[in-house]
C-alpha cells in the first residue's frame, strides 16, 4: 500500500517538475527570446493558460504528502525552510506577473511585469536545485 | 507577554494569523459574490434581459482579480503545515491531509478550470455554457470551504481518528470524519457570513454608482439584489446559525464559552455583557452593563441554566489570550446586529422605491462595505483563540505543534517578508479592482479597449488575431 503511495507521489511530482519546467524555462528566456512585445506577450500566452492547472500537480502531491507521508513533509519543510520560502514568494511573484500583467495595455506596466516575471523564474530555480540534492 | 519573544510557537502563531487573516479576505467575496454571478445569469437566461448579463460581466471580472489573489495568497497555508508546524503535521497528517488532498486536487481544479470560461468564454461557447461555469465555479468554491471547514472542525472537536501504533493519528472513519457535525454548524455559519460579505460589497458598488449618477439601471439591480441577499443572509448568520455554533461551543468546549464572555465564576442566570472589559489577573470583568439571564438562554435554552465559569477549569486550559478572544467576539455580535437593522432599513427603503434618492443612506451603504470582513476576520479569531491551548481540542496542545528545528529569527524574517509582500499586493488589488469600479459595467461582450485577466485572453486574443 505504501510502496503504491511513494509510486503516485512520485509519479505527481514528476509530472509538476516536467509541465512547470517548461514554463520555468520559458520564463527565464522570456527577455532574451522573445524581443518585441508581441513575441513577449505570445510567451505569456503560451503559460497563462496553463501554469494554474500545472501548479495543482503540486498542491495535490503537497496534499497528499501531508495525508501519507507526514513525517517526510514534516521534516523535509520545516529543515529546508528558507529554501521553501524562497519557492513560496517565487510562485506569488510569478502568479501575480502573470494574471495582472497583460491587464493594462500599457508599456511601462508590462515591461515592469515582464521583469517580475524573468526574476522569479530564476529565483524559483535556486531553491529548487537546493531542495532537489 | 515578554515571554512570548523568544517563545517559537508565538512567532508561528502571529505568522500563521496574519497570512490566514489575510488570505481569507480573497475567498470570503469569492463565495459570497459567486452566487450573484450564478443568480443573475440564470436571470439572463429566463429574461433575454441584456442588463442581468452586463451585470456578470462587470462581477466576473472583479471577481476574477479577486480570485487571483486568492489562489496566491493561499499556496502558504498550505505550506506552513510542513514548514513552522512539523509537530502537528507529523502528529495529524493523516488525517488532516485528507481533506487538504481533496481540497487542492478536486475543488481548486474545479474552480480554476472554470474562471477563465466564466471571465472569457461567453462569446465562444454560449449562454448556456457560461450559466454552467458560473455554478461551476460557485459549487467549487463551497466544496473547497467545505474541506477546509473540515479539517478546522476537526481542530476544533477531533471525530472519527484513531491513535496508531506509532502514536500518531489516523482515520478510522472517513465519513464520521467528513460529516463532524462542528463541521456542518460552521459551514452554515461561514457561509452566510460570506454572503453578508457579498451582498455588502454588491451594495456599496450599486450605492457608489447612485451617488455618482452613473449607470443607473445597473445600480439599481446592485442595489436591490445587495439589500435584500444582505438581509437574508445577515439573519441568517446570527439565527439558526450563529445560535447553533454558540451551541456546540458550551457544549464541547465550555472553558472557551466563558472565556468569550469573560466570566470567571459559574452559575445560574448568567448575563450577557454588553460591554466591560475581562481583567484576567482580577478575575473579574470590568466595568460591565449586563443582559441577566441571556447567556443562560443563548447557550442552553432556559434563562436558569447553569452556565460554567473560568474558575471552575484548571487555569492552564484557559484560552491564552482571554482579552482578545472576549473583544473578537464582542465586535462579531455587535457588527452582525448592525449588519441586520441596516440591511432590513435598506430593502425596507428599496421595495417602497425610495433608496435610490436616499443621499444619506446610500453613503452609508457604500462605506460598509469593510465591516463585514471585520465581522468574519474577528469570528474567526473567536474560533482559533477560543481553541486554545490546543491545537487539536483535548488530544494535542499548540506548544507541542510547532517546528522544533525553526529558530525564531527564521520566523520573524519570513513574518517580515510576508508584510512587505502582502502589503504590495493590497495596494496592486485595490488598484486594479478600483479600476474597473471607476471604468464600469460595459455595454457589449469585449466592447473595451483592455487586455484583461490572465494569459488565457491574450491567447485568445491572439487566435482571434490569427483569424482575421
Amino acid at each position: 500500500m505504501i510502496a503504491a503511495w511513494y509510486v503516485i507521489v512520485s509519479f505527481m511530482l514528476i509530472v509538476y517538475v516536467v509541465l512547470d519546467g517548461r514554463n520555468f524555462g520559458s520564463g527565464m528566456l522570456h527577455w532574451f527570446i522573445a524581443r518585441t512585445s508581441e513575441e513577449r506577450r505570445q510567451v505569456v500566452a503560451a503559460i497563462g493558460p496553463l501554469w494554474s492547472w500545472h501548479e495543482v500537480w503540486l498542491v495535490g502531491f503537497g496534499g497528499i504528502l501531508v495525508a501519507v507521508f507526514p513525517r517526510l513533509l514534516a521534516s523535509a519543510f520545516a529543515g529546508y525552510y528558507l529554501a521553501l520560502f524562497l519557492i513560496l514568494w517565487g510562485l506569488i511573484l510569478r502568479g501575480i506577473s502573470l494574471e495582472v500583467g497583460s491587464h493594462i495595455n500599457d508599456r511601462l506596466w508590462q515591461g515592469f511585469w515582464d521583469f517580475v516575471f524573468v526574476f522569479s523564474n530564476f529565483l524559483l530555480a535556486i531553491p529548487f536545485r537546493r531542495g532537489g540534492r | 507577554m515578554n515571554s512570548n519573544f523568544s517563545n517559537p510557537a508565538f512567532w508561528s502563531r502571529l505568522q500563521f494569523g496574519f497570512t490566514i487573516t489575510y488570505h481569507y479576505l480573497f475567498p470570503q467575496l469569492t463565495m459570497g459574490l459567486a452566487w450573484f454571478l450564478v443568480y443573475w445569469k440564470w436571470r439572463a437566461l429566463r429574461t433575454a434581459d441584456e442588463k442581468y448579463n452586463q451585470a456578470v460581466r462587470f462581477w466576473a471580472k472583479v471577481f476574477g482579480i479577486n480570485f487571483a489573489v486568492g489562489v496566491v495568497t493561499g499556496i502558504p497555508m498550505e505550506f506552513q503545515f510542513g514548514t513552522n508546524w512539523a509537530g502537528f503535521t507529523k502528529y495529524a497528517g493523516g488525517v488532516i491531509g485528507q481533506t487538504l488532498a481533496m481540497e487542492g486536487m478536486f475543488a481548486f481544479f474545479l474552480e480554476s478550470a472554470f474562471i477563465g470560461v466564466l471571465i472569457w468564454g461567453e462569446k465562444r461557447l454560449g449562454q448556456r455554457y457560461h450559466f454552467m461555469a458560473a455554478l461551476a465555479v460557485a459549487l467549487g468554491s463551497w466544496i473547497s470551504g467545505y474541506f477546509i471547514l473540515v479539517t478546522n472542525a476537526f481542530m476544533q472537536h477531533p471525530v472519527g481518528y484513531r491513535i496508531e501504533s506509532d502514536g500518531l493519528l489516523g482515520i478510522s472513519s472517513l465519513s464520521k470524519y467528513l460529516l463532524n457535525p462542528w463541521a456542518w454548524v460552521q459551514l452554515a455559519h461561514n457561509q452566510m457570513a460570506a454572503l453578508v460579505t457579498g451582498a455588502f460589497v454588491v451594495t456599496a458598488v450599486g450605492a457608489f454608482y447612485a451617488l455618482r449618477t452613473l449607470h443607473s439601471a445597473q445600480s439599481q439591480l446592485y442595489l436591490r439584489a445587495g439589500t435584500l441577499v444582505g438581509l437574508v443572509a445577515s439573519v441568517l448568520v446570527a439565527f439558526p446559525s450563529g445560535d447553533q455554533q454558540a451551541k456546540m461551543v458550551g457544549r464541547h468546549q465550555p472553558v472557551t464559552l466563558a472565556a468569550m464572555e469573560g466570566r470567571f465564576q459559574g452559575g445560574p442566570r448568567a448575563g450577557v455583557a454588553v460591554i466591560g472589559q475581562p481583567n484576567v489577573a482580577g478575575r473579574r470583568l470590568d466595568n460591565p452593563i449586563e443582559i441577566p439571564g441571556a447567556l443562560s438562554f443563548l447557550a442552553y435554552g432556559t434563562f436558569e441554566s447553569y452556565v460554567h465559569g473560568l474558575e471552575e477549569f484548571p487555569s492552564d486550559s484557559w484560552p491564552d489570550n482571554i482579552e482578545l478572544l472576549y473583544y473578537s467576539f464582542h465586535l462579531m455580535i455587535t457588527l452582525g446586529t448592525i449588519f441586520i437593522l441596516l440591511m432590513a432599513y435598506a430593502s425596507f427603503q428599496s421595495w417602497r422605491g425610495k433608496l435610490q434618492s436616499s443621499a444619506w443612506l446610500l453613503w452609508v451603504l457604500m462605506l460598509a462595505f469593510p465591516f463585514p470582513y471585520i465581522a468574519n476576520t474577528m469570528g474567526w479569531m473567536t474560533a482559533e483563540l477560543g481553541r486554545q491551548p490546543w491545537l487539536i481540542y483535548g488530544l494535542y496542545h499548540t506548544r507541542d505543534g510547532y517546528s522544533k528545528v525553526v529558530s525564531n529569527g527564521n520566523t520573524i524574517f519570513t513574518l517580515i517578508g510576508f508584510t512587505g509582500l502582502y502589503f504590495v499586493l493590497g495596494l496592486l488589488f485595490l488598484y486594479l479592482v478600483g479600476r474597473e469600479i471607476t471604468h464600469g459595467p460595459d455595454q457589449q461582450v469585449g466592447g473595451d479597449n483592455i487586455i484583461k485577466g490572465s494569459g488565457l485572453e491574450a491567447l485568445e486574443l491572439q487566435r482571434e488575431e490569427r483569424l482575421v
